[in-house]
């Protein structure tokens, strides 16, 4: 934890709202960079910021200090992803890309646009979990050790739900013919 | 591990999105000044959608009136010279 950081949580434990408004402006961005994984569109990517700094708040007091900050965060950020994608799937709101037209059609040579709907496309048809754990590992590329951290899951149910996941996405991958376009 | 493969390759060409920067600040403590939205917020924090829980309090007072009724009917069944033999029927009465 940076000083400016640990100086900031003290104060703001004590009902300081300036250091807090200090601590969102510090790390508001590098958030928003994260929660990109978990929503596509600029208002959800700003709704879960809001919500993950909201959380951290209130649990402001559980923090310990032995971790950066930045990890702690980051770990209240996964929590709040992962139950926007439940409440998504939960709500079936979300509006399903076909992958038999949409997803083909932006297929190759991806722009990033393209590639950002492509992904979120692929793995919102995971279910939530799946996608947690894929996104963790395998794109954060995230030790199991941390993966477990920041889902509250054991080890042993990371590397099981990891292994699961992977054969999902293959499956899925495979069905859409997707992975024969990579970029 | 050809799947993972071509995910972080279609997840590294998503990254280079140029995306607007955010400002969240003023909005995170208007809400933390924000009694009701708080409770609000708590209230997501359960996680549980409201009608779940009015699904398991409907099942646990249907499952208790079941029960009642089944004791009422036997209690009103038996044989009244017998109450002697069955505590339980003479507390319920």
């Amino acid at each position: 934890m940076t000083a400016l950081d640990a100086q900031d949580v003290t104060r703001a434990r004590k009902g300081d709202g300036e250091a807090y408004r200090r601590i969102v402006l510090r790390h508001q961005q590098s958030l928003a960079t994260r929660m990109r994984r978990f929503a596509r569109g600029a208002a959800d990517v700003e709704e879960l910021v809001h919500e993950t700094f909201v959380q951290a708040y209130l649990s402001l007091h559980t923090y310990s200090e032995r971790a950066p900050f930045e990890h702690w965060l980051q770990s209240i950020a996964t929590r709040v992803g992962y139950a926007y994608w439940k409440r998504r799937a939960r709500a079936k709101k979300f509006a399903h890309l076909e992958e038999s037209n949409e997803i083909a059609a932006v297929a190759a040579p991806p722009s990033p646009e393209d590639a950002s709907t492509i992904l979120h496309a692929v793995l919102e048809k995971l279910s939530p979990r799946d996608r947690l754990i894929i996104t963790l590992i395998h794109l954060e590329e995230r030790t199991v050790t941390e993966a477990a951290e920041h889902t509250g899951w054991s080890q042993t149910m990371v590397k099981v739900q990891a292994f699961r996941a992977r054969g999902r996405l293959k499956k899925l991958l495979q069905q859409t013919h997707l992975s024969e376009d990579a970029p | 591990m050809k799947e993972i493969d071509w995910l972080r390759k279609i997840d590294a060409a998503a990254a280079n999105r140029d995306d607007p920067p955010i400002d969240v600040a003023d909005r995170v403590l208007e809400t933390l000044r924000s009694p009701m939205r708080l409770r609000t917020l708590h209230a997501i924090k359960l996680d549980a959608p409201p009608s779940l829980w009015a699904a398991t309090g409907l099942s646990w007072a249907a499952a208790a009136a079941a029960l009642f009724l089944a004791i009422q009917s036997v209690t009103q069944l038996q044989d009244p010279f017998s109450d002697f033999l069955n505590p339980l029927t003479m507390v319920l009465r």
